[in-house]
């Protein structure tokens, strides 16, 4: 329980914001008005999203580096987590977006971009399903995973800037973290927010492995 | 190699021909300019993705251990790249030709145009050859090359499907050269990232 701390500091981080978030006074702003509250609950999980690829890619050039599986396993349920994270972004923004645009799903480059990472990484779980062989499928799908990060980073890097008329908060620069508006009462809780959907994007994760591990020490006794 | 097997190549040109075709008739030979670009740009989509899918994954699985021991997989994926790239260019130029000769030829600034065609054409064929690679590898199924490839392929498309608007549409090209240069740089990653990862796939 001890070293687990911060897992539980991640929870209370993110109790912390999901109260507190509703109750402070927020800046008033344009068409967005007191919904401007979602930065909370949605954008942290775009970062966990992040945070979660990036350890994947990261585990995926470290298989290919040492061909040790447990890294490949690090890899995919850090995508697996960053899946599930891109999902949760997905249905706060789709909630969002229906009460503020008017409609679940619009035309946007920021929307699109989301769609298309989801796809790719949905392509890349796909194609480990159809790999029988462990190391096999171990190394094309490293391979797959590092070949769409690159692309994925690019393309939303400068796609979005590309073309301009997003209507997506935030447009201005980073889409995250440049949003103007937030005042420092605001920043106060969207950060721990951030820092704590992360701890528990890296739980989540850990759960996982676990049960991965475990599972396989049962098929050995059989 | 591929010019040895006359009949794939054949296959690929009569497949842009009957999509134009087919899109021609779809539209009694009337067609708006919006859906001129789409369409032209899907039926490039396709075809070099049939182009792509052909070098690779119609190797049989001895010619691919015979290759192991002569090639140097760098140099194997350089002349795949080279390849699909001409392939895809002269595709997209053919497709160009047989959309205009039948549906009409809406674009303003043809030179830009073509210029954009060949860029796209090597982009494409940079994605698309890495992502053929990484499917033969993985056995072979045209469908793991879709569900792969479309979710690379699309970001591109958007670009190309904005910058072909604009050579259709504008009276002006702005920024042409900075789309030319972002579009040739994301022709290019690709390629690099598929040399360099290349040799890892290649292992058995």
């Amino acid at each position: 329980m001890k070293q687990n701390w911060w897992r539980w500091l991640g929870g209370l981080l993110i109790l912390k914001s999901i109260i507190i978030g509703l109750l402070i006074p927020v800046p008033q702003l344009p068409v967005i008005h007191e919904s401007i509250r979602n930065l909370f609950y949605h954008v942290p999980m775009w970062f966990a999203m992040m945070t979660m690829f990036l350890c994947g890619v990261i585990n995926s050039l470290r298989y290919l580096k040492n061909f040790d599986i447990r890294y490949d396993r690090l890899a995919v349920e850090s995508v697996n987590t960053g899946i599930l994270f891109a999902f949760l972004g997905l249905f706060t923004g789709m909630i969002w977006a229906r009460f503020t645009w008017g409609d679940f799903w619009v035309n946007d480059p920021q929307l699109n971009g989301a769609g298309i990472t989801i796809l790719m990484y949905l392509a890349y779980l796909v194609l480990r399903h159809g790999i029988e062989e462990e190391q096999k499928r171990a190394r094309i799908s490293a391979v797959y995973n590092i070949f769409a990060f690159v692309l994925m980073i690019v393309f939303i890097g400068i796609l979005p800037r590309l073309s301009e008329g997003s209507i997506h908060p935030g447009k201005d620069g980073n889409p995250a973290l440049g949003v103007k508006g937030p005042d420092a009462t605001m920043r106060l809780v969207f950060y721990p927010a951030i820092v704590g959907w992360v701890i528990i994007a890296l739980t989540i994760r850990k759960i996982r492995l676990t049960h991965v591990y475990l599972n396989e020490k049962l098929l050995d006794k059989e | 190699m591929e010019l040895k097997q006359p009949h794939s190549l054949n296959g690929i040109l009569l497949y842009v021909i009957s999509t134009v075709f087919v899109t021609y008739l779809a539209f009694h030979g009337d067609i708006p300019i919006t859906a001129w670009n789409s369409v032209f740009w899907i039926i490039l989509m396709f075809g070099s993705m049939n182009a792509a899918s052909r070098v690779l994954y119609q190797e049989p699985y001895s010619r691919h251990a015979f290759y192991y021991q002569l090639l140097n997989p760098t140099h194997l994926i350089l002349s795949r790249l080279l390849y699909n790239g001409l392939l895809i260019g002269i595709l997209s130029l053919l497709t160009f030709g047989g959309f205009s000769l039948l549906c009409g030829n809406p674009v303003k600034h043809t030179s830009y145009f073509i210029f954009e065609l060949l860029i796209g054409g090597i982009g494409l064929s940079s994605v698309l050859t890495v992502v053929a690679a990484i499917a033969s590898r993985a056995g072979q199924s045209f469908s793991l090359m879709a569900i792969l490839s479309f979710p690379l392929v699309l970001p591109m498309m958007l670009v190309l499907i904005n910058l072909g608007e604009q050579a259709i549409t504008a009276d002006q090209i702005t920024n042409g050269l900075r789309g030319g240069i972002v579009l040739f740089l994301l022709a290019l990653l690709p390629a690099l990232i598929g040399v360099i990862l290349f040799p890892h796939l290649w292992r058995d």
